[in-house]
């Protein structure tokens, strides 16, 4: 197994305010990672979404946001020589797509941009500014670390499963599996017919 | 819009037959649908859309319904929910069935009698029998073609027959239904081919619309059939009754009240079109079949001169005796490298085991698969273990893996650990399932009312659901578990597993609010499934229940509802 977590760092040094982390601290608890979870909800930080400018395709996240989710997926399901995985498959062409669909729980799109902040947040303990610059080991020691907060860690790491999981396995008309990889390593045969347009809502085709 | 004879509230199980078979006698029906309409073409198979979305089934948003929380029995928390929703389209969520079709046992139309009261549950007697029932589950098996084997089984199980067979021959199986067979011999158990409502040849001439053989994609429950093999209101029924001329079925139209006139019969149904427009259409007979929380909502939101309380509920029994089935399962795997055999890619095993459909809990010996042992009082009502191939789903399969961990902490398998388990589960192991439908006891703790907080976004209230199990019959699910298990076991299956917790409601098979009976004082309905106190209303979907035996509701639901056709044509004819 490649992922071995690094040793933990103990103590965080973020620089915030004895309140704050008392606040942080009784929401959530401190993470393995050294940082807390709910620090940017609670001070106001957090990942800045630029709209969409009117006449461009409806995407849902911006490029850093796009890089650090990447990264993450690429983590929870790593591409090999001998097997795809979630960079090869193009899992976050899914996630954006998902991220932009009235389908979606708002309040899953929001964990998801919450545990994308904490995890860059998280880099600085590396001594990075974001999580994507890191090494394979440190990137699995901040999501190790996020198993053992069971109140939202755990619950992050859930949703971006199930997300990368929908992106990895989907019909790759919803932008993941992309050439149908992840089927074709698992054996899988599609039912037909097939999807032709990535409608979420049936009720576009009803009469 | 006018001169119809019958107005159809619903177009899935319910309500298809009879307006198939009103209109086939040559009366004029319009059936009013609330779902959209979707051509066989558009039931493509994307677990993203279909199931993962819940693409034909409202939201929480959009058709709330409210969910008390009592106990540890069910899902829910009080909040809007959408978990009672099935699929909300022309047909019905037959159309998203699997197709499990049953007959219910002659024991389970005199429940109380056969079995005795139990505490705290209004457990009664039908006010038909069986056998009055059966020509029409025989019509069932003819009119929507069912595919199956009968096989001579437990003297007190195997249901009486009219017919030798099964219309259409049985779908080719996977060798787990072998397997099933030759275990259920070896423990001394019945090993009962499934009948389906799938076809196994094809059907060129059906009415309305060809239908086709199954192609074996594995992929019925949750999705639309795309060839018309699989029966559902819409294929078995919907195509029929418009190919007369005389059906006309709106979508995407929802009924919001019926409208009585000073002597207590219906007059007009209000609808909202598609444009929400308002509407008024009249007829001579209302038939409502919108799901038994649907239409009990209809009844209760239909208040008029003569029913203060809405329509059937004189007594206040529209809500009451709320039915679900009693879910469990569990599930094991087979080494394909030891078991080359099991390698098949045939999605169907289609084998029940009833031998605990009836059981003695302080005696194994005591089960209603003994030929010595007939339904008597003092005996426990369980039901039914359905063997089956795990759902072909990709991310379900993937997703439960990931998340189903036998580690207590629940924390998910990511990384490599998760690519490996992937591996395994897709190439090294064939899995085999079973499911119950095991009995749901009646009680006065399990109901339905109109929500006294949420309405819908039309301003009514929605439905306020109270889905909680007897503890009898949750008792009686943990029990067939553990054989079902010991089922598993026995075959050689690993890793054999349960899921955390059962007995809760099978949000798919809801049924009862509308009982029918001989009583007004304790039914909305008489024998023939019209309305006590309103003389001109049926309802045909499966809120006249007042049991629900131990299977899956449809083939009951079909069958009542071409017995209540030829009723209301009778009545219709009467009055000309």
């Amino acid at each position: 197994m490649d992922s071995t977590p690094a040793r933990t760092p103990s103590s965080p040094s973020t620089g915030r305010t004895r309140r704050d982390l008392l606040a942080a601290g009784t929401a959530a608890g401190l993470t393995a990672a050294g940082v807390l979870w709910w620090d940017g909800l609670l001070v106001g930080g957090g990942p800045r979404v630029e709209p969409t400018p009117p006449g461009t395709a409806a995407r849902a996240l911006d490029p850093a946001l796009q890089a650090t989710l990447a990264a993450v997926q690429d983590r929870l399901l790593p591409t090999t020589p001998d097997s795809p995985g979630a960079a090869s498959t193009n899992t976050i062409g899914y996630l954006d797509a998902a991220m932009a669909s009235p389908d979606v729980p708002q309040d899953t799109k929001d964990l998801v941009r919450q545990g994308a902040a904490h995890v860059d947040r998280s880099a600085r303990w590396y001594r990075k500014n974001r999580f994507h610059e890191l090494t394979a080991l440190q990137q699995d020691a901040i999501l190790r670390g996020l198993e053992r907060d069971i109140r939202i860690g755990l619950r992050w790491l859930r949703a971006m499963l199930v997300l990368t999981l929908e992106g990895f396995l989907c019909d790759p008309v919803h932008g993941g599996n992309r050439d149908e990889a992840a089927w074709r390593w698992l054996g899988h045969v599609p039912g037909p017919p097939r999807p032709t347009t990535p409608y979420l809502r049936m009720d576009d085709l009803a009469r | 819009m006018s001169g119809y004879d019958v107005i159809v509230v619903g177009s899935g199980a319910g309500g298809s037959p009879v307006a198939a078979v009103l209109a086939e006698a040559g009366h004029r029906v319009l059936v009013l649908e609330k779902g959209g309409r979707y051509q066989e073409s558009d039931f493509v198979k994307d677990e993203i859309a279909v199931v993962r979305r819940g693409a034909f089934t409202p939201s929480a948003d959009a058709e709330p319904m409210v969910q008390e929380t009592v106990g540890a029995a069910q899902a829910g928390s009080g909040a809007p929910t959408s978990l009672f929703w099935n699929g909300s389209l022309v047909g019905g969520s037959s159309v998203l069935m699997s197709g499990f079709m049953m007959r219910m046992k002659p024991s389970d139309f005199r429940q109380l009698s056969s079995f005795g009261p139990v505490q705290g549950s209004s457990v009664t007697d039908w006010p038909i029998d069986y056998g009055e029932l059966e020509p029409w589950y025989a019509e069932v098996e003819r009119q929507v073609g069912l595919s199956g084997r009968v096989v001579p089984h437990g003297r007190h199980l195997a249901e009486p027959r009219s017919t030798p067979g099964f219309p259409q021959p049985p779908l080719t199986e996977h060798p787990l239904a072998q397997r099933v067979d030759a275990v259920c011999a070896r423990l001394g158990l019945n090993s009962v081919p499934l009948p389906r409502s799938v076809l196994s040849r094809d059907v060129p001439d059906a009415p309305g619309q060809a239908r086709h053989a199954c192609d074996y994609n594995g992929y019925c429950g949750s999705f639309g059939c795309a060839v018309g093999a699989k029966g559902s209101g819409l294929a078995a029924f919907v195509h029929r009754a418009e190919a007369t001329g005389r059906c006309d079925v709106i979508s995407k139209a929802r009924v919001t009240r019926l409208e009585t006139d000073a002597s207590g019969a219906v007059r007009a149904a209000h609808w909202i079109d598609r444009d929400g427009r308002a509407n008024r259409t009249e007829a001579s007979v209302f038939v409502v079949a919108c799901q038994a929380l649907e239409s009990a909502r209809l009844l209760l939101l239909s208040r008029g001169p003569k029913h203060p309380r809405g329509l059937g509920n004189s007594s206040g029994q529209v809500g009451r005796h709320l039915l679900f089935c009693s879910f469990g399962a569990g599930w094991g795997d087979f080494a394909l490298a030891r078991d080359p055999a099991l390698a098949s890619s045939e999605p169907f095993v289609n084998r029940i085991v009833q031998d605990w459909y009836w059981y003695d809990p302080s005696d194994p010996r005591r089960r209603a698969g003994r030929d010595d042992v007939p339904p008597a009082p003092g005996l426990v009502k369980a039901g039914t273990l359905n063997f089956l191939r795990v759902h072909p789903n990709p991310i379900l399969a993937a997703v439960t893996q990931a998340l189903w961990d036998e580690r207590p902490d629940y924390v998910p398998l990511w990384g490599a650990a998760l690519k490996e388990r992937l591996r395994w589960y897709f190439h090294d192991v064939m899995h085999l399932r079973f499911e119950t439908f095991s009995d749901w006891l009646p009680h006065d703790g399990c109901w339905m009312r109109l929500s006294d907080t949420t309405k819908d976004r039309l301003g009514l209230p929605v439905c306020h659901v109270r889905a909680v199990n007897h503890p009898r019959s949750l008792q009686a699910v943990r029990d067939l578990v553990a054989r079902g298990v010991e089922v598993l076991e026995a075959m050689g299956a690993r890793k054999v597993r349960t899921p955390d917790s059962f007995g809760g409601p099978s949000t798919n098979l809801i049924a009862g609010t509308c009982r029918f009976g001989d009583d007004p004082r304790t039914s909305v309905l008489d024998r023939d499934c019209r309305a006590h106190d309103t003389p001109n209303l049926w309802v045909t979907d499966g809120s006249f229940m007042p049991s629900g035996g131990s299977v899956p509701y449809t083939m009951t639901i079909y069958a009542n509802a071409l017995r209540v056709a030829t009723r209301i044509h009778e009545t219709l004819e009467r009055g000309r």
